[in-house]
């Protein structure tokens, strides 16, 4: 096996870590506290919330998924809770126990940003978008955020909002009003924001088993940090 | 008339030649994902395909394996998928084979070499005949690749420079306000592109042409050029086989007379970050997985509008991957907050 080789399976192995398909995902000890599977989409890697998540739930094997369509399989395994997005929860008909709260309430205003000029919702023709939903669900997700249709390009994780408005690729990008000041601090480009007309329910926790019934007490005490990354200041 | 007559003899020939490839020869194995499950079944008998089909054309190295990998799950709750692997060495009465055993609603086609057998098999069929779309991934320079197949659209592989740029811009805490590339003749369009959407972001891309087929001290003087006279501050060096030669990285990239030694050099290959070949800074290349969930997206797309391709532009890879050797960076340069979040590192 050349040096490539390695790296190229080294790179997949990672890669497998991200989207919770790696050994720690098929590692369920009994004993090893309950399971929580999170998918919730931040500015950080999946990986590194991963990290934080885990770091403040010692005793609860944290999963983080990266990616919509590996959240959505892997619920079939069953596991104690789940921390997503509410209209995720929503569309799979999971009842939420524990709910992120910001200043303003349960939801989240979500900001269209665009290069050169501002865009009103209702001229949208193109827009990109994190997948949080798969192909049908983003569409009514987008349709009900912005009060139009529009041609969603939909991306796997925040960072890759930025490409889309570098290339020219859609009208504007849909993304939290939070993390509108980091792209505008990555990105050299003429950057206009325009709140969308919606907003967005904020991560919730839904219990699946009787394990997971203790999941909500520690959710309720994450610290600042990671809940800032969700935009959540409170949970209720 | 003759012409035309000459040209009908050949491609009914062709064809004929074609069909007994098919029965003479064993038939590849194709790799069937049923519509609704997740199962999958490897099979070398023929099979009734109706016009849900889509058939993925791959070669067996690991990255086409993670293109495909995104792109299943996507699709398979849609479509019933047919993969099929061929090497460099796979011949037109397979590529023939495997579209009669699976009659595809559209093809997609992975790497450079299946891509020019598909060619040449359209080209070995009769003037006239119709072709299901074809998705062309994981090609170098799918501009020009794509103009020699019909009903085809795809993805670049060449990740935009200024998607590039920013991110090393946003990693290091030094300038990177213009960069340099060097670029045989052929290229001049695609970096005339490049430049465009870099200075968007407020980077100047300076290139130097070389000749189609240059010395070592062409492309030699052409990187001290960019280094000395046109005070680069970073190198972005082109995926270009004939630039990056065995004998020119010996020669010139990894010459001691190089000096790219002083600044970050941006490469689309983590070989190329290795101690045999440390050529590069920071690797940059499609994120694999993403490029499948891409392709299924654009799968989709030309299924809303009636297996259509029709004028629809080629698309650029959205989601990269970043590989940097984070302890050689370290010694050079000051990483900014959170740069490392989400990039691989390696270690020489």
């Amino acid at each position: 096996m050349n040096r490539r080789t390695v790296l190229e399976l080294a790179l997949g192995a990672s890669a497998a870590l991200v989207v919770g398909v790696g050994p720690q995902h098929t590692a369920h000890a009994a004993d090893a506290g309950p399971r929580l599977y999170a998918f919730v989409p931040t500015g950080l890697g999946a990986l590194s919330f991963q990290k934080l998540l885990a770091q403040a739930m010692p005793g609860t094997q944290v999963v983080v998924f990266g990616r919509h369509r590996d959240f959505d399989n892997a619920l079939a395994e069953g596991p104690d809770g789940v921390l997503t997005l509410e209209p995720i929860l929503r569309a799979k008909q999971l009842r939420p126990v524990v709910v992120g709260n910001n200043t303003s309430g349960s939801t989240e205003k979500y900001a269209l940003i665009s290069v050169g000029q501002a865009v009103e919702p209702a001229d949208v023709t193109s827009v990109g978008a994190v997948d949080i939903l798969g192909r049908q669900g983003m569409k009514e997700f987008v349709a009900n955020l912005l009060g139009t249709s529009a041609k969603i390009e939909p991306v796997t994780k925040v960072e890759d909002l930025l490409p889309l408005l570098q290339l020219g690729s859609v009208d504007a990008v849909l993304a939290p009003e939070r993390l509108v000041h980091a792209l505008q601090a990555k990105s050299k480009l003429d950057l206009h924001t325009t709140r969308a007309p919606g907003a967005v329910g904020l991560p919730a926790l839904s219990v699946m088993t009787a394990a997971g019934t203790v999941l909500a007490r520690d959710v309720k005490r994450l610290g600042p940090q990671v809940c800032e990354e969700m935009g959540v200041t409170r949970w209720d | 008339m003759g012409l035309r007559l000459k040209h009908g003899l050949v491609a009914m020939v062709t064809s004929v030649a074609l069909c007994l490839g098919c029965a003479a020869k064993r038939a590849s194995t194709i790799t069937f994902v049923p519509r609704s499950g997740t199962a999958s079944r490897s099979t070398s008998k023929s099979k009734s395909a109706d016009s849900r089909t889509i058939l993925v054309v791959m070669s067996t190295q690991l990255s086409a394996e993670r293109v495909w990998v995104g792109m299943k799950g996507e699709l398979s709750s849609d479509f019933d998928l047919a993969a099929v692997r061929f090497d460099d060495e796979a011949t037109i009465s397979a590529m023939s084979d495997a579209i009669h055993r699976t009659a595809p609603a559209c093809i997609v086609l992975m790497n450079n070499s299946n891509a020019r057998l598909y060619a040449r098999y359209q080209h070995a069929l009769p003037e006239g005949t119709q072709f299901p779309p074809a998705v062309i991934v994981m090609t170098s320079f799918l501009q020009d690749t794509v103009k020699s197949i019909k009903n085809a659209t795809g993805i670049s592989y060449e990740v935009p420079g200024a998607v590039q740029f920013v991110k090393v811009r946003s990693m290091i805490d030094a300038p990177v306000r213009k960069v340099g590339v060097v670029y045989r003749r052929p290229f001049e369009p695609f970096v005339s592109e490049q430049r465009r959407l870099a200075l968007r972001e407020g980077i100047d891309l300076v290139g130097r042409e070389v000749s189609l087929d240059p010395s070592q001290n062409e492309v030699s003087t052409a990187l001290k050029s960019l280094v000395e006279r046109d005070g680069v501050d970073a190198l972005w060096v082109s995926n270009d086989e004939a630039l990056l030669s065995q004998r020119m990285l010996s020669s010139v990239w990894l010459s001691s007379s190089n000096p790219r030694h002083r600044m970050p050099v941006i490469v689309g290959e983590p070989n190329l970050l290795t101690k045999e070949h440390p050529v590069g800074t920071f690797a940059i290349m499609p994120d694999d997985v993403a490029l499948g969930i891409q392709t299924a997206n654009l799968i989709f797309d030309v299924a809303d509008e009636g297996w259509k391709i029709g004028e629809r532009e080629l698309s650029l890879p959205i989601s990269i991957k970043t590989v940097v050797d984070a302890d050689e960076v370290r010694q050079k340069f000051v990483f900014k907050e959170g740069a490392l979040d989400g990039v691989e590192k390696m270690s020489r």
